[in-house]
């Protein structure tokens, strides 16, 4: 029996996005094999040249041919093709808990999402990487292309449970500097936080040349606010709870939703980060298939 | 309804309907849902920026919904709270000043029961409103301290006697004038009771009686305590035109008025109307059914002239298109008219009917006896007044009347017979209907049969009273037996002419005949003047009563009067001398028929006067042409004779056509006279009735014609063994008063030509008409619906549909609110 958190491998949604190529706007390490030349040396299958062994070196690549001639070690460098190292930033913050209707709640909507590129990113024999946050982040999976790291990650992301407030900023600054090599960040999030937090985070991130693609997790309930009767909204992540009649207040809290997406977007510009509203209510292959086409044509 | 349980209603219903919004309201504030939030700093930033609209909005919400069930109450329920301040003011004058006082109540209650309270719509008729109002103003009243006197305004009054025995001229007269009931003064338990039980009384108001009954009894009533009038009527024309400023009775009504008023003043209350009446009424009405032809024999046609009028409020309402129907005693329903096109306003007279011999035949048992044919007419459609949709007529169609012509001076050749030429008039029959030979249908154009007899055949004569009337033409020989029949015979109720001529013994006539004034004859004959030759000067006619029944033949239509006046055919006649001084019978005065145009001035020719039951005429030239040409001229004395012998003999008649209220009376002839009469009157209630005498005549005489509808009266004979049978049956007829149909309101004298037709409809033209018939306005004018509500259980009038559309607007509302904002929805936590 296939262990539970598997099941965010949804194989209808691979099946709608296993063609496709993530592919990163910015000149990164190893993408595609075979489709972005690094401009570093790394550890591939083609040979470039000897340099003198220091400490600290892998004993695997001491060229054992060249000390038994010259009785000095050399290590081998390869012109390998590079592959990349994607880390998924995983919001699980109380505020994803939520739900409406038979809507996936955003936290599984989330992780289905987080494992479905993790698993196409690992095809790619790329590296993947997660890291799951509230106010902090608390679990963090190195990004690798064995398939351990993948069955780790969905493990982590199903025994953590949404409780807690998000910090995103912080988060991200984290991050960023325990992802050294340039790469790809995907950041899943409600976003729920203070614009400035977010900004912060992303700077830091677009600093250290990272590719970031921000994907803006909310519910069709949130961007719609079509409740219709007396209701007592209870807040999560410490907010107060509010008796109101929608109706009445939906076009003001509308007008808010809408200028924080904007402004969302605004950072996102600024900072060179992808931004993608991933709606609840929409199937998750059917928005990622158009997300990853949509990026790739303006890849080409 | 109690006054309590009107206001507990009236308020209670609306501030509970008001109370459900706010229930409701408060239901939902527990009946909410609980969602669990993520975006709660976007809502709580909304709610920041909304919280005071929302809160006015909410206050809003809550209002409309109140407005709205507050509305569906009032307009469901007649009444609502703003009725009920119509009640509690001055609109009801409960506490407005009409019946507001501390002191002990005496209550005149004038509740106007006449026949147009009829008027119904939509199932609710004027007197249902007025008993309503009625019950409720005395439900106002303070038990064990205030009493009631109610005052009916269209009560028949029946004189007391068997059977409503009419003894008097002044006791008709009495009948006539006061339709009103005035009951004494009774406690409200009694009043309500009475009131329950008054019933329409198909008589027409008398609202100046009605007034006069409440000035007495506010003059009666001791001066501790206080007097309050209510009148509830339908204020129409009907009843109130003739107290208007205009009308006849106006000056009395407004004394009475103010009398009253004076009276109500002192002690602090006012006259209070209340309007039951239906605004914008239709009314298409038989106003009058005729018969043309004075007797209807069998064998005779019998045309009825119907008129018809359209009685409404206002112009502006519909034409109709009206259809007549009849059937003779209760047979088949058959159409006499075309639709008849009615505007508002219209009055369509002789409509003519024609009843063909065999729908008035006799049928074999009633050949010798004639018998009562009951012809109904009416409209097709009924309309709100039903009661005068249809009227009933009753002929009698006699057998025939056998008439007794005695030829005092018979001859060979016709032109210079005594009565060939008026045997012929008199006995006209077996004519045919002009132009419809297909039916074959013979029709009699008199029901006369007439025997001639020469004069010295008269003294063999036995009795007289096989005839119905007897013609003297000349006759010379008059034996005392004969003139002691005849004297009989007409004092019996039958007829007499008498036509002078060359055998006539003036001197002999006046001492058998005129006694002094004391005989039968009409007056004292003189000597003949003029010339019976024929080159002699000829001498005009002229009418000298043109209202005898007689005579109206001639003058009704002017054109007409020219068949008198026109030829100059009498050559010789007989100077009368009319009864003056101690001759003049004052109850039997001689009337002067035609006058001759004699030289130096006018003079009686044709007199006539009654004698006992009979009459008798005179006609001082021969009935044959010795003394004149008139036969040979332009026909008049076709008319003229055929008139006189109809007159004469119009006992015959009898057909009826009373008013409800107006007494029947019958003159017995000695024949007709038996120990035992009956009525049955059209409930089928019988009641006995006594012959009564007045200056030695045999009346029968019936008072209780209560009701409209066809009444029987049955004379019955008794034999040795005390069992009864019928010695004749005659029906009557009794129809509405025509006036009552007239269903429009009274207006001021000024504006029946120019009036605003929302004026007119408003009850502000009948409050100004009361102002001004009675010169005060200090009195509380209340139309009903105003106070009782129109989608209620009384209302009907145009105002209702208005609080109909207030409470669909309501309806709609709550439903479109109760749907969008779900407060029908199950909560979902």
């Amino acid at each position: 029996m296939a262990e539970a958190y598997q099941k965010y491998l949804d194989p209808e949604v691979l099946n709608q996005i296993r063609h496709l190529e993530v592919t990163a706007r910015n000149v990164v390490e190893g993408f595609l094999a075979g489709m972005h030349r690094s401009p570093y040396h790394g550890f591939s299958v083609e040979f470039a040249q000897h340099r003198e062994y220091v400490q600290g070196d892998d004993l695997r690549f001491l060229d054992w041919k060249a000390f038994a001639k010259s009785d000095k070690y050399y290590i081998k460098q390869y012109e390998e093709e590079t592959n990349f190292r994607a880390v998924i930033v995983l919001d699980s913050s109380e505020s994803m808990r939520y739900q409406s209707g038979e809507h996936p709640s955003k936290m599984d909507y989330g992780r289905y999402m987080a494992a479905s590129l993790a698993y196409l990113i690992q095809k790619q024999s790329d590296a993947a990487g997660l890291a799951l946050f509230d106010e902090k982040m608390f679990d963090w999976v190195p990004p690798a292309t064995s398939q351990v790291t993948l069955m780790r990650m969905l493990a982590t992301m199903h025994d953590r449970e949404p409780e807690k407030k998000t910090n995103i900023g912080e988060v991200l600054v984290d991050v960023a500097q325990r992802t050294g090599r340039r790469g790809l960040v995907m950041i899943i999030s409600d976003l729920f936080d203070d614009l400035d937090h977010l900004k912060k985070g992303l700077e830091h991130l677009a600093a250290r040349k990272h590719d970031v693609i921000v994907f803006n997790v909310m519910d069709p309930m949130e961007r719609e606010f079509s409740f219709d009767r007396l209701t007592q909204f209870l807040g999560m992540e410490g907010y107060p709870d509010l008796l109101v009649d929608p109706r009445s207040l939906r076009k003001a809290y509308l007008e808010e939703v809408g200028a924080f997406t904007a402004g969302v977007r605004r950072v996102c510009l600024r900072a060179r980060a992808d931004f993608q509203m991933m709606d609840t209510s929409m199937p998750l292959g059917v928005a990622l298939q158009a997300y990853l086409a949509r990026r790739t044509g303006t890849r080409a | 309804m109690p006054t309590w349980l009107i206001w507990t209603l009236g308020l209670g219903v609306p501030l509970a309907a008001a109370a459900v919004p706010i229930i409701i309201h408060l239901i939902n504030l527990t009946r909410f849902r609980k969602v669990d939030w993520a975006a709660m700093e976007f809502l709580l930033r909304a709610y920041q920026k909304t919280r005071r609209k929302m809160q006015v909005e909410s206050l809003i919400m809550l209002l409309l919904r109140i407005a709205a069930v507050i509305l569906i109450a009032m307009a469901l329920f007649p009444m609502g709270c703003e009725r009920i301040n119509d009640w509690a003011g001055d609109k009801l004058g409960l506490s407005g000043g009409g019946l507001d006082t501390d002191a002990p109540l005496h209550l005149v209650l004038v509740l106007d029961n006449s026949a147009s309270m009829d008027y119904e719509t939509e199932n609710q008729s004027a007197f249902d409103r007025a008993k309503q109002y009625a019950l409720t103003v005395v439900d106002s009243l303070e038990p064990n301290r205030d009493r009631v006197t109610i005052v009916r305004v269209s009560d028949l009054y029946v004189p007391p006697g068997l059977g409503g025995t009419v003894l008097t001229e002044e006791e008709v007269e009495k009948a006539r004038r006061r339709r009103v009931a005035q009951l004494s003064s009774m406690n409200l338990e009694g009043a309500r009771r009475e009131i329950s039980a008054t019933q329409v009384a198909a008589v027409d108001t008398n609202i100046l009686a009605a007034f006069r009954e409440g000035a007495r009894v506010a003059e009666s009533t001791s001066e501790g305590d206080a007097v309050g009038m209510v009148v509830i009527s339908d204020f129409y024309r009907s009843g109130w035109g003739e107290v208007r400023k205009d009308g006849p009775a106006n000056d009395d009504f407004a004394s009475a008025a103010n009398v009253i008023n004076e009276r109500l003043k002192k002690a602090g209350t006012r006259m209070m109307f209340y309007d039951a009446g239906h605004y914008r009424p239709q009314n298409v009405a038989i106003t009058d059914i005729q018969v043309a032809e004075r007797i209807v024999g069998a064998g005779m046609e019998a045309n009825i002239y119907v008129d018809l009028a359209y009685f409404t409020s206002t112009e502006r309402e519909e034409r109709k298109s009206v259809r007549l129907k009849y059937r003779v005693d209760g047979g088949t329903e058959k159409p006499f008219s075309a639709p008849i096109e009615m505007a508002p306003g219209d009055v369509k007279q002789n409509i003519t009917l024609t009843l063909s011999p065999s729908e008035l035949a006799l049928k074999e048992d009633e050949v010798k006896t004639g018998a009562s044919r009951n012809i109904e007419i009416f409209t097709e459609q009924a309309d709100g007044l039903k009661m005068d949709n249809a009227r009933n007529l009753v002929i009698h169609v006699v057998p025939n009347i056998p008439i007794l012509l005695v030829n005092g001076s018979p001859h060979p050749d016709p032109d210079k017979d005594e009565t060939f030429y008026l045997e012929t008039a008199l006995g006209i029959s077996n004519s045919r209907i002009e132009g419809d030979e297909a039916s074959g249908e013979a029709v009699r154009i008199t029901p006369n049969r007439v025997i001639t007899m020469r004069g010295e055949q008269l003294a063999a004569v036995d009795s007289f009273l096989d005839y119905r009337l007897v013609v003297l033409a000349n006759v010379r020989d008059l034996p005392d037996n004969v003139v002691s029949k005849l004297t009989e015979f007409v004092e019996a109720g039958f007829g007499l002419m008498i036509f002078d001529g060359d055998q006539v013994d003036y001197q002999k006539y006046n001492s058998l005949l005129y006694k002094e004034g004391k005989g039968i004859l009409p007056a004292k004959l003189g000597r003949a003047e003029g010339n019976a030759d024929k080159i002699a000067q000829h001498y005009g006619l002229a009418p000298a009563d043109g209202d005898h029944p007689v005579m109206r033949l001639f003058t009704e239509d002017p054109d007409n009067v020219s068949i008198i006046t026109d030829p100059k055919a009498v050559r010789m006649w007989r100077t009368l001398s009319l009864p003056e001084g101690a001759e003049v019978d004052p109850l039997r005065p001689t009337t002067t028929l035609l006058n001759i145009d004699a030289p130096g001035g006018a003079k009686p020719f044709a007199v006539e006067r009654s004698y006992g039951r009979g009459k008798v005429v005179y006609v001082g030239t021969t009935a044959g042409e010795k003394w004149n040409e008139l036969w040979r001229t332009n026909g008049l004395p076709l008319f003229l004779y055929l008139e006189i012998a109809s007159y004469l003999t119009q006992n015959e008649a009898r057909y009826s056509n009373l008013s409800v209220g107006e007494p029947y009376r019958r003159v017995l002839r000695v024949t007709d006279i038996a120990p035992l009469y009956t009525v049955r009157d059209p409930a089928g209630t019988k009641t006995e009735l006594v012959s009564t005498a007045e200056d030695n005549l045999k009346l029968l005489e019936f008072a209780g014609t209560a009701q409209p509808g066809v009444f029987t009266i049955t004379a019955l004979d008794r034999s040795e063994g005390g069992e009864t049978t019928k010695k004749w049956q005659e029906r009557f007829a009794v129809n509405v008063e025509a006036r009552e149909s007239n269903v429009g309101k009274i207006r001021p004298e000024e504006t029946d030509e120019d009036v605003s037709e929302d004026d007119a409809e408003s009850g502000k033209l009948v409050q100004q008409a009361l102002e001004e018939a009675m010169g005060f306005d200090t009195f509380v004018f209340l139309r009903a619906g105003e106070e009782l509500g129109d989608g209620g259980p009384l209302g009907s009038d145009e105002s209702d549909r208005e609080w109909m559309w207030l409470a669909i607007f309501g309806v709609a509302f709550l439903v479109f609110e109760t749907l969008w904002s779900g407060v029908i929805s199950k909560p979902e936590d």
